[in-house]
This record gives structure tokens, C-alpha cells and sequence, in this order.
């Protein structure tokens, strides 16, 4: 495979028929999916940046099975963008946009048509949240709020629509300039799963980041229940946020190193039942109190941890809004309400107009 | 005073939910999964390059989530060491799980002296206070709410702590370790029946052994039949589950059978118990090691024996090493909080060892989650008598009788008796003493008659009365007969050339190893041998 010469690896310098500039190529796609198929570059229209990932199909007939292979490349391929241009016609100002869709086949190739790239481009920006969280550069706690309610607002407009993200994590949050602010998107729609639409990731346990996915996945656990299965899912992402944001640290490395060694996943031997629920409350509470509290500022302290416990809950049918859930729902959209007056009192706080 | 301690019972521990939940007896399911963890190398490799790159507290985090991967912790470790030793600025959170990931987090060490020998046990109040933080976070978190009763038992608050364990066991009703741990509080309550009703009634029981175990036990306690000991002998013998799980209900049906005279069969259930034994079967093989005959020096039992204070307690007080006896009791007491039954140890040692003012504290300490223990109160008494408290040790033995119906009057006649030799009433002491001795002699108790002349030999020392030499002489020859460690313990502060008591009889091995010269294979025999045999055969 890496001894393929593709089209796709050779786009720097070329002009899509979308006005689009291909640019320097890149280690990984800020705000899509990289995929195993996908290169990715950055580029620029009109001193707008952008950028591409480019998908060559032939590469799908390098796989041992190749019609497995062509199969998955396209329909996932397929999947993103339908979504995405879901997404943009649903106006999801927190969801990162598609900015155009192209096929091209180099000066080089033409008349090949098999030597087909397939291009995306997206809204780019100024990094993720990876790059952007340095305590070195000492970031403000009303920052860290505005980027969980942005994340919290982007999950909601999925969830109206009967979309879940299923891959909420650091690196699919993108830092967007929107006239002179700057906002957080999320992105990476490749793995996302919709409501009552049968996609490729329906039959996979889960298709997201296996190292941010929620507990009962470690140990196996399905629910037939939407809310359960995927908007639950994602609301443990969101809460892995907040501990990210606050701690440094993603939820699952700490409540990892808080479940006793017989309950981990690689040594427990049973299923996902109450007891093991039991025992990861405990952990979560142990989270709470031995990393989350001591980095919480005390105005907003209370409200930050109750919303986290909600989050985080072991117990993906009880997980979400407490008064949300009681109607059945996991209620994401609650939470970005509540943190942008968070936000709003810590701006105060910092300015030094509330005490 | 190990012999007057009451029978000991395999009825369940209540450890800290910490130890609790890292044993099998937590973790007993049906189910069989294998749940293996294993992360994206790839997107590993391309986080480690863009933190070569620009390395960001961010980007820490993202590669801190690979540890949870065990075949990509290492590689995680290094880049954090790396970023330490550069002097990154990690958030604390990313140092602690730094430290965990590298093993430097300071293990818990259980310092006896942080437990104290005053009447307050300070590690109590620390570690509530720990409990209540986390109890702050949810209050409705059953695993924390069962160490926050184990501490409110310790401090004389059962009532509450029953209060306590009800509500955990209302959010968790399945959760075997609430429902026994209920069950181990109604014991500690002197509610035997209560505890058998709840195991006997509930709807795990018919196919959980462990919970099968609790319920056989608790039968006995309660002077009930058991309803389950059937099915648990045919869950034992079909080997219904892993030994590990069977190891607390095979045990629990060998002191049955024990019980029931029927020793054969209590041998037959111990050795399977002993296959995978947990600290508490352990600890019940020792102290039924005289009447099982079972040679324990063997590398499982030394392993179970090594994580087992109360186990390596017994053994070291068997073999009179008193100050390994002590460590292993404050390690028992700090597990246990609640329990009496290493602060008897500890109070009857320090006693023997003149340490009156923390017998007196750690009897204290024990009376005051369970005002009513016997065999605390007598140490009470004895330490106060002791050490001059001649009146407040009459109280004390007054409050035993009242208490005791009957089953420790002759104890308190022996402790009555140092009192008034104390008093310089050698005539009604000796009175007092001999009586005692007449009392255990008539129910046939002769180890305690022994012990008893032992703690009058040690009195008449102390007061200087004038038959001090013919006292111990009697009291040496009678613990030549009937010989107990107790009575050594007490007796060698006096002649410390004092010999251990005699060895038992030849032990038997729960399995033995055959070597066939002629096959040159090695294969182990399972089966109880007979006494004195051999590890190794060696077929010709």
C-alpha cells in the first residue's frame, strides 16, 4: 500500500476547477476524517483557507479484499458527504462545513479515467483543541467554557436532526474564525450514525475512536435504544471534554487509573451489569474529587461537576439531564445553555467586576 | 487470649470496598468475556509526531489516553518521563497519572503507628473525611457509602450504619457485596437471623456460591438449617464455578461438616476450598488446622496465607512471634475498624507485655463498637487490674457478668482473683483463682485451666506472694499437658526458657506429587493423604 503511486499523492501546486489551491500536504486532516484512504492538504480561494482530503479508490484494489474494501472507501465516502451537506443545508453553525466536492484526474493522468481523485474541502481553521490548550499559555476558564458550550451547541444541532457524532474528542475540535471571533466546530463526520437511516457504521459496536469511547463499550455493551446507544454516547464525549478541558486529561485515562485492576476491562470477566455500574460510580465520584474539583474555579465548581456527573454517568440509560432523561431523552441541549451563562459569570469573574 | 476468643465463623468480611473489589468475590459473574482494549497504533505515531512538533498540554492529554492500551503504555510512559525530565508543564492531573503510569504514586502502607493506640483510631477520622468528599460528589454511590458505614460501626453508630447500608443496598439491590456486607452488619449487631433471612430470602442465592457460602454460615450462626447447603455440596462437586468462587462455600460446608463430627468430609471440602482460598478460608483452615491436620506449608497456602493478616496473625502467635503477631493485628484492625477480633489480640498482648495504658485504649476503642464483647471487657478488666485500677476493674468485671450469662464467669473469677491478690487478699485469691481453675477443669477445658494457672503464676509474681515459685512450677507443669501458645506467651515473661508448645501430630498434605521413573513424568495426586506422608513419591 504505501509503495502505491496514487493521483492522490500529487495534488501540491494544482488548481481544482472549484478555484481551490492545493497546497502543502499534511500528517493529519484538522476537522475531517483522515481515513486510511485519505491524503490531506491544505488550500486556499480567494486568501480563504481550506482544506482537502483527496480519495483514490484504485488504492482499494490493494487491499487483500479489494471488493470489501471499494465497498467501504465508497460508501463511506458517500456517508460523509450526504452528511455534511445535510449538515450545511440544516445551517449547524458548530458543525464544520463542506466547502465544495470535485473529481479530478491530473493533467498527467488524463484520459485515464480509473486515475479519478475524489476531492473534499472543507472549512479549516486555526488548529484543534489539542494545539490550542497549552496551561503554559495559561488559558482562561470562560475560554474553556466557551468551547465546551460550542461543542455542546454542535451536538445539539446533530441530535435535532437525529445525527450522532459518535467521535467528540480533542482533535475534531476546530478553532473557526466567524467574523471577528473566534469559535469552536466540531468535525470529523465520518463516523457519525443517523436516526432511523441505515449507514455503514450501524453494525459496528463503535465506530469511533476506541480510545475516547464510552465505558460500556469497553465492556461490550449494546442497547437497541437510540438514546441509549448513540446520544448517550456522545454525551460521555462531551463530559471527556470537560475533564480534558479542566484536568488535561481525557475522562477515560482517569477513570481508568480509578477502577480497581479486577474490574478493568482487560481482567473483569463479566458483563455489563449493575455491579460493574456500582463500581464505576465510584471511580467517577473519585475522578470528581481527586482531579476534576482541585481544577475547577470555586464560582463555577458546583455547576461544572454536576453537569460532568450527569455526562460522564457509567450508566449510559441514565446518562444526560437529569429532568431530560426522566422524559427519556438524553437533553445535550441543556448543557450549552447552561454554559454559556457560565461562561458569561466567569468573563465577569476574570475581569474582576464580580467578586 | 486467642483461646478464649469466641469460635471464629467464615461468615463474610467486610473489608474496604478498595480490597473488597479486587477479589474474586466481587467479580463472580457468569459471564466469560474477554474485553481487550487495543488503540489505533497508527493515530498513536501520528499524535507522537505532531507533539514532537509543538508540544502542547493538549496534545499530552491526547497521548495519555493511549496508556489505557497496555501494549502502547510503554511508549506513552517515555514521552512523559521525557516531557518531565525537560521540565514541561504538565497539569496535575497529567502528573498524577504520570506517576501512576510510571508506578512511583506512593503506595497505601498500612503504618501501625498511624492507627494509634489511643482510645480514637485517627485513621478513622482521615479517611472519613476522604469518604465524605466523595460522597459530596453523588451521595447516591453504594460502594462509598459501605466504607462510610464499616467507620460509622467503628464508632458505635450500627444504627446508622445499618441506615447507611440499607440505602446503598436500596440503589444497588443486586450487588453481592451490599447484600453481604448487610448481612456481615447484623452479625456484628448480634442479628444472626436477620443476617440468614436476607441471604436465604434473596433471589441471587440459588446460583451465586458466594452468596451460597454466606447463607450455609449464617444458617450455623443463626442455629438454623441451611437452605442451600445441598446445592452447595453439588455446586462443589460439579465444579459450577472457577475454585477461586467455590472457595468460601466449599470452606463454609467443611465447618459444617466439622460441626457435625464428620471429619472425612470436612477434610474433603477444605482441600477443595484450599485450591484457590481467599484470606478469609485461610484464615479458617488455620484455626481449624489442629482438628483438619492439613500441613499448610505448601506454595498456594503461602501465597493466600501472605496477603491473610488475620491467617499470618494466627500463625505467628502459634509460633510465639509476638511482634510479627502485632503487625499483622494493627494491619487486621485497620482493615477491619469494626471488628473486635484483633483488638483482642492486641489487648490481650499488650497486657501480657505490661503495655497497660493501650490495652486499656484499644479495649476502649473495640467496646466502643460493641459495648457488650466479652472477651474485650475481660481484657479491660484484666489490663485495669493490672495496672492498680482496682475499682474501675471491679466495675468492668461487674458489667461482664451482667452481660455474659454465665459464659465468662470463670474468667471473671480468675480476674477477681488478681484483683484481690492486688488488694493483698492472698487467701481470697488464691481462693478465687483455684476456683476458676476448678470451673474450666469440670467443663473439661484443661488448655484453659492451663492458660488460667499461667495468668496466676504471673500474678503471684507480681504482687511477691510467697508460694510466686510453687505457683509457676504448677503452672509450667501444666502447660506441659495441656500446652496452648496463649499460655506460653504468658509464661515465658516469667522462665523465658520456656519451649514452645509440642508440635501437633504428623499433618496430611492435600495433594502429593508421583514420579514414575519408568514414564520420567511428574503428575500431582489430588486427595487428602494420610498423616506424616510425604510431598514426593517416587514410583519405580
Amino acid at each position: 500500500m504505501s509503495q502505491f503511486n496514487s493521483p492522490a499523492d500529487k495534488l501540491e501546486g494544482v488548481t481544482l476547477s472549484s478555484g481551490w489551491k492545493v497546497l502543502a500536504r499534511i500528517v493529519k486532516s484538522p476537522g475531517a476524517s483522515g481515513g486510511n484512504f485519505g491524503i490531506c492538504y491544505h488550500a486556499e480561494k480567494d486568501g480563504r483557507p481550506g482544506f482537502v482530503k483527496a480519495l483514490d479508490f484504485r488504492r482499494a484494489f490493494h487491499e487483500k479484499d479489494f471488493i470489501l474494501a471499494l465497498n467501504q472507501l465508497t460508501s463511506h465516502v458517500l456517508w460523509e458527504k450526504e452528511l455534511l451537506e445535510f449538515c450545511n443545508k440544516a445551517s449547524m453553525s458548530r458543525v464544520v462545513r463542506l466547502l465544495d466536492y470535485e473529481d479530478l484526474i491530473l493533467d498527467e493522468d488524463q484520459g485515464d479515467q480509473t486515475k479519478k481523485v475524489c476531492c473534499l474541502i472543507f472549512e479549516v481553521g486555526a488548529g484543534d483543541l489539542r494545539t490550542r490548550f497549552d496551561i503554559a499559555r495559561n488559558p482562561s476558564h470562560s475560554w474553556r467554557l466557551r468551547v465546551l458550550r460550542d461543542v455542546g451547541l454542535a451536538l445539539d444541532q446533530l441530535h435535532r436532526k437525529g445525527v450522532a457524532h459518535l467521535d467528540v474528542k480533542p482533535s475534531n475540535v476546530i478553532a473557526l474564525a466567524e467574523s471577528q471571533f473566534e469559535v469552536m466546530k466540531l468535525g470529523d463526520l465520518g463516523r457519525a450514525v443517523r436516526k432511523g437511516m441505515p449507514g455503514p457504521f450501524d453494525a459496528m459496536a463503535w465506530p469511533g475512536d476506541v480510545g475516547y469511547m464510552p465505558p460500556e463499550k469497553w465492556y461490550g455493551h449494546n442497547s437497541q435504544q437510540w438514546n441509549d446507544e448513540r446520544e448517550a454516547a456522545d454525551a460521555y464525549l462531551f463530559g471527556s471534554l470537560f475533564a480534558f478541558l479542566f484536568t488535561g486529561v481525557p475522562m477515560n485515562n482517569l477513570l481508568h487509573n480509578e477502577i480497581p485492576d479486577a474490574f478493568k476491562p482487560q481482567q473483569y470477566r463479566g458483563v455489563f451489569d449493575r455491579q460493574l455500574i456500582d463500581v464505576l460510580r465510584q471511580a467517577q465520584a473519585k475522578v470528581i474529587a481527586i482531579y476534576l474539583r482541585p481544577a475547577l474555579p470555586a464560582c463555577i465548581a458546583q455547576e461544572i461537576e454536576s453537569m460532568f456527573l450527569e455526562l460522564t454517568d457509567p450508566d449510559p440509560t441514565t446518562r444526560g439531564d437529569r429532568k431530560a432523561r426522566a422524559r427519556g431523552i438524553v437533553g445535550i441541549d441543556r448543557y450549552h445553555q447552561k454554559l454559556l451563562k457560565l461562561a458569561e459569570r466567569m468573563s465577569l469573574h476574570e475581569r474582576g467586576i464580580l467578586a | 487470649m486467642k483461646a478464649s476468643l469466641p469460635p471464629r465463623r467464615l461468615i463474610p468480611r467486610w473489608r474496604r470496598t478498595s480490597a473488597t473489589l479486587n477479589l474474586p468475590e466481587a467479580t463472580y459473574s457468569v459471564g466469560k468475556r474477554s474485553n481487550l482494549v487495543a488503540l489505533d497504533t497508527d493515530r498513536f505515531e501520528r499524535v507522537l509526531e505532531e507533539w514532537k512538533e509543538s508540544p502542547t498540554t493538549g496534545l499530552l492529554g491526547d497521548l495519555l489516553s493511549f496508556s489505557v492500551d497496555p501494549s502502547l503504555a510503554p511508549a506513552v510512559i517515555e514521552v512523559a518521563e521525557k516531557a518531565l525530565a525537560e521540565g514541561f508543564h504538565l497539569s496535575p492531573a497529567q502528573r498524577l497519572i504520570v506517576l501512576s503510569l510510571t508506578g512511583e504514586e506512593s503506595e497505601r502502607l498500612v503504618i501501625p503507628g498511624a492507627l494509634g493506640t489511643g482510645v480514637c483510631n485517627p485513621a478513622i477520622q482521615r479517611q472519613v473525611a476522604e469518604i465524605r468528599r466523595i460522597l459530596s460528589v453523588n451521595y447516591a454511590n453504594p460502594l462509598v457509602l459501605l466504607d462510610l458505614a464499616q467507620f460509622q460501626v467503628a464508632s458505635g453508630q450500627a444504627k446508622r450504619a445499618e441506615r447507611t447500608v440499607l440505602s446503598a443496598l436500596s440503589l444497588s439491590p443486586y450487588n453481592r457485596v451490599i447484600i453481604r456486607t448487610l448481612a456481615r452488619l447484623y452479625v456484628h449487631m448480634s442479628k444472626p437471623d436477620k443476617a440468614h433471612a436476607l441471604i436465604k430470602g434473596h433471589v441471587l442465592t440459588p446460583t451465586d456460591p458466594w452468596l451460597m457460602a454466606s447463607e450455609v454460615s449464617l444458617a450455623d450462626l443463626s442455629g438454623s438449617s441451611s437452605r442451600f447447603a445441598s446445592k452447595g455440596f453439588r455446586f462443589v462437586r460439579d465444579k459450577a464455578a472457577s475454585s477461586a468462587d467455590l472457595t468460601e462455600l466449599a470452606g463454609a460446608l467443611g465447618v459444617s461438616e466439622l460441626k457435625a463430627g464428620s471429619v472425612g468430609r470436612a477434610r474433603d471440602m477444605f482441600r477443595l476450598a484450599l485450591t484457590n482460598p481467599n484470606d478469609n478460608v485461610i484464615a479458617q483452615a488455620v484455626t481449624h488446622q489442629s482438628s483438619l491436620g492439613f500441613h499448610l506449608d505448601q506454595p498456594v497456602l503461602r501465597e493466600a496465607i501472605s496477603t491473610a493478616q488475620e491467617a499470618q496473625l494466627l500463625i505467628a502467635w502459634n509460633s510465639l512471634r509476638v511482634d510479627v503477631a502485632e503487625q499483622n493485628a494493627l494491619m487486621w484492625h485497620d482493615e477491619e475498624p469494626f471488628s473486635s477480633r484483633p483488638l483482642q489480640f492486641l489487648t490481650a498482648l499488650y497486657a501480657v507485655q505490661k503495655r497497660y495504658t493501650e490495652a486499656e485504649n484499644l479495649a476502649l476503642r473495640g467496646l466502643i463498637a460493641d459495648p457488650d464483647e466479652l472477651a474485650l471487657l475481660a481484657n479491660y478488666a484484666y489490663a485495669l487490674a493490672s495496672s492498680g485500677k482496682l475499682d474501675a476493674a471491679d466495675r468492668v468485671l461487674q458489667k461482664m457478668l451482667s452481660v455474659g450469662h454465665g459464659r465468662y464467669d470463670a474468667i471473671a473469677l480468675a480476674t477477681k482473683g488478681l484483683v484481690a491478690l492486688k488488694r493483698g487478699q492472698l487467701a481470697l485469691g488464691d481462693a478465687l483463682y483455684s476456683e476458676a481453675m476448678g470451673a474450666f477443669r469440670s467443663r473439661k477445658e484443661f488448655s484453659f485451666e492451663a492458660l488460667c494457672q499461667a495468668y496466676y503464676a504471673r500474678a503471684a509474681q507480681d504482687v511477691g506472694h510467697p508460694e510466686a515459685h510453687e505457683i509457676l512450677l504448677r503452672a509450667e507443669a501444666l502447660y506441659q499437658k495441656h500446652g496452648t501458645s496463649d499460655a506460653a506467651i504468658v509464661l515465658r515473661q516469667l522462665d523465658p526458657s520456656l519451649e514452645a508448645p509440642k508440635e501437633e501430630e504428623a499433618t496430611r498434605r492435600l495433594n502429593q506429587w508421583v514420579f514414575d521413573k519408568k514414564t520420567d513424568s511428574l503428575i500431582s495426586r489430588p486427595g487428602v493423604s494420610r498423616p506424616g506422608a510425604p510431598p514426593l513419591i517416587v514410583k519405580e
